[in-house]
């Protein structure tokens, strides 16, 4: 469906819509997905566009590598 | 080319479209690396990128669940992986404690010979001399002077397959299996398939693979342990020295016949006019398949079965050469094989290898190895110490499986070499005599005419190129053989050979520049050498 789109970071806008440039509204054509649509294999098709639309370019490298290895042990490793 | 470990900001920086708009370079390294042999992964690295994405990932999309978020990750390290190589983390290593992770991939830089490249400012500041930032990386290409360009680069070869082996040595030393461990049996086994003989075995180097074979037909045929020094082996004076030398050593006196001035293989007809002459003096017949191009086996054949010669083929530097589809090793009553680091196929020290489809002589040349004895300790003949090493038959079992891929890269660089050198004037190009001839171009020998050739080599190591004269004395003229052979005739074409070769540079790995360098060299050097 075509839409009005403005800048956002939250949200399951896929793929990564790149035709902003300068502009902070510009129209697009988008698929919504509900949340139980991000399923497993969304994720097997899709994993390259996720991991390419991370944000952690916004910080230090050494910011992010100390809560990097905390977060996921805890969560790898727990319940 | 140096070795390059790629740390993980860089891999980091190439999976997220924010990092690769504020690091372009990186992206630029990355498509540059992707594929090279020379660009590595440390494997120090892996975790990191693994719970580092993970954590990105987790802030970008809260909903994602463990397994989703651990998916993606993993589907981004195996790219990664299919791109780069691993390189290891030594043991050796002295760990730098004020930054373990750091010290942990430049002793994998170190241990591989190589440099890091990283954006990380306070690695680029601490370490100068092994690492490199992407920019100063890319730069560094454009602006290359050609290195030293060797006749081979083993470091390179030996990295292009390095899991294999280390795998295998690890089996050995964790075994410790060193003397004649299973790794030999399945050597020789896969040897005998690829040469299409029904045996091999696997000895100490290729002079003794020569050795055994001579000794094994003088028990098999005239039941002594030796030859006699009335009996004579007719091979080329064009040669190694182990090929006369371990004629001499067999008992026998060599007869040196000379060799086709164009394709420096022993002459066929001259061969005929000696066995005329010496008669039955003559008990048999050692081709060598000079440079890896096979000699023309149906007439040394044919001669032999007219006059009941034997035929051991040299075959040292010819691995998976073929006559008429037919690999060398495979014709006569022996072929003997060299595994010495630089041949086509190089183990990592000495070692050699007999092929044959000859049961007594496989039986023969498996006891004179062990000192002479099927029982160690109740020995029946004169023997050797001549095993090949266990860890240098798992060295080789990795190896073996790029043979032809290597072959074939060395016959592409000689096709390239021929086309770019076809103009020059007196030189003389390698002569393949029809395509019943698969050279494998162990060496790519030219032919330099007017006495120029030591000023050509000269010239090109004036421009950082080596290469090498393979033989600049014929067996005839050496000290050894003073008193000890026979010579038959005029051995001209012998002696004109070894005044005029030269071989050049033949890495299977090198790159086109290199290549082109070499031949435009050879060009301009035209113009004032002749």
């Amino acid at each position: 469906m075509r839409v009005k789109a403005k800048r956002v970071k939250e949200g399951f806008l896929i793929p990564l819509i790149k035709g902003f440039e300068d502009k902070e509204e510009i129209e697009v054509e988008i698929e919504l997905l509900s949340k139980e649509q991000l399923d497993d294999e969304f994720v097997d098709k899709h994993w390259k566009a996720l991991a390419l639309d991370t944000v952690s370019g916004e910080r230090e490298d050494d910011e992010i590598i100390y809560e990097a290895a905390w977060r996921f042990y805890n969560e790898k490793h727990g319940n | 080319m140096k070795n390059t470990v790629i740390d993980i900001n860089i891999l980091l920086d190439y999976y997220e479209n924010i990092r690769r708009e504020k690091y372009p370079e990186s992206v630029d390294v990355f498509e540059f690396l992707k594929n090279k042999d020379f660009a590595f992964v440390s494997v120090s690295s892996i975790d990191n990128l693994e719970f580092i994405k993970y954590h990105d990932l987790s802030v970008r999309y809260p909903n994602l669940t463990k397994n989703q978020k651990l998916k993606i990750v993993h589907n981004m390290i195996k790219e990664i992986l299919s791109f780069f190589k691993i390189a290891k983390t030594p043991s050796y290593i002295e760990i730098d404690y004020e930054d373990i992770e750091d010290s942990l991939i430049i002793h994998t830089a170190k241990a591989i010979d190589g440099i890091v490249l990283t954006r990380d400012n306070k690695l680029l500041k601490k370490y100068p001399d092994i690492c490199k930032s992407p920019k100063d990386y890319l730069e560094s290409f454009k602006n290359k002077k050609t290195d030293f360009i060797p006749m081979l680069d083993l470091a390179r070869e030996t990295y292009y397959m390095h899991y294999g082996i280390e795998k295998n040595i690890d089996k050995v030393i964790n075994k410790s299996n060193f003397i004649l461990g299973v790794e030999v049996k399945e050597l020789e086994q896969k040897i005998a398939n690829y040469i299409g003989t029904e045996y091999a075995v696997g000895v100490s180097s290729g002079t003794d693979a020569l050795l055994l074979s001579l000794r094994a037909l003088a028990i098999k045929k005239k039941n002594q342990e030796y030859w006699s020094r009335g009996d004579l082996i007719i091979t080329t004076p064009f040669t190694f020295t182990a090929t006369g030398d371990t004629i001499l050593r067999s008992g026998a006196t060599p007869l040196f016949v000379d060799v086709d001035i164009y394709t420096y293989n022993i002459d066929v007809n001259r061969i005929k006019e000696a066995i005329k002459v010496y008669g039955k003096r003559v008990v048999g017949i050692v081709p060598v398949h000079l440079y890896g191009l096979p000699c023309n086996m149906d007439e040394v054949m044919a001669i032999a079965k007219e006059n009941d010669l034997f035929v051991v083929e040299d075959c040292a530097q010819a691995f998976g050469s073929m006559y008429k589809g037919k690999k060398v090793g495979s014709f006569g009553d022996a072929g003997a094989f060299s595994f010495f680091p630089t041949k086509n196929l190089g183990a990592f020290g000495d070692a050699g290898a007999v092929t044959t489809n000859d049961k007594e002589l496989f039986e023969l040349i498996k006891m004179l190895r062990v000192h002479g004895g099927k029982d160690k300790y109740n020995v029946e003949h004169i023997g050797y110490k001549a095993r090949i090493d266990t860890i240098q038959a798992a060295v080789l079992l990795e190896k073996i499986k790029y043979i032809d891929e290597f072959n074939q890269r060395r016959r592409k660089i000689a096709e390239y070499y021929i086309r770019g050198l076809s103009e020059v004037k007196d030189l003389k190009l390698p002569y393949i005599p029809s395509e019943d001839y698969y050279h494998t171009f162990h060496q790519f020998t030219i032919f330099v005419k007017n006495n120029k050739r030591d000023e050509l080599q000269k010239s090109l190591k004036e421009n950082n190129i080596q290469s090498m004269v393979y033989y600049p004395t014929p067996l005839h003229k050496m000290k050894v053989f003073e008193g000890r052979c026979e010579v038959f005739g005029s051995l001209e074409n012998s002696e004109k050979a070894s005044e005029g070769v030269l071989s050049l540079p033949i890495e299977p790995l090198m790159e086109q520049e290199e290549l082109k360098f070499i031949v435009e060299k050879i060009k301009n050097m035209d113009e004032y050498i002749y």
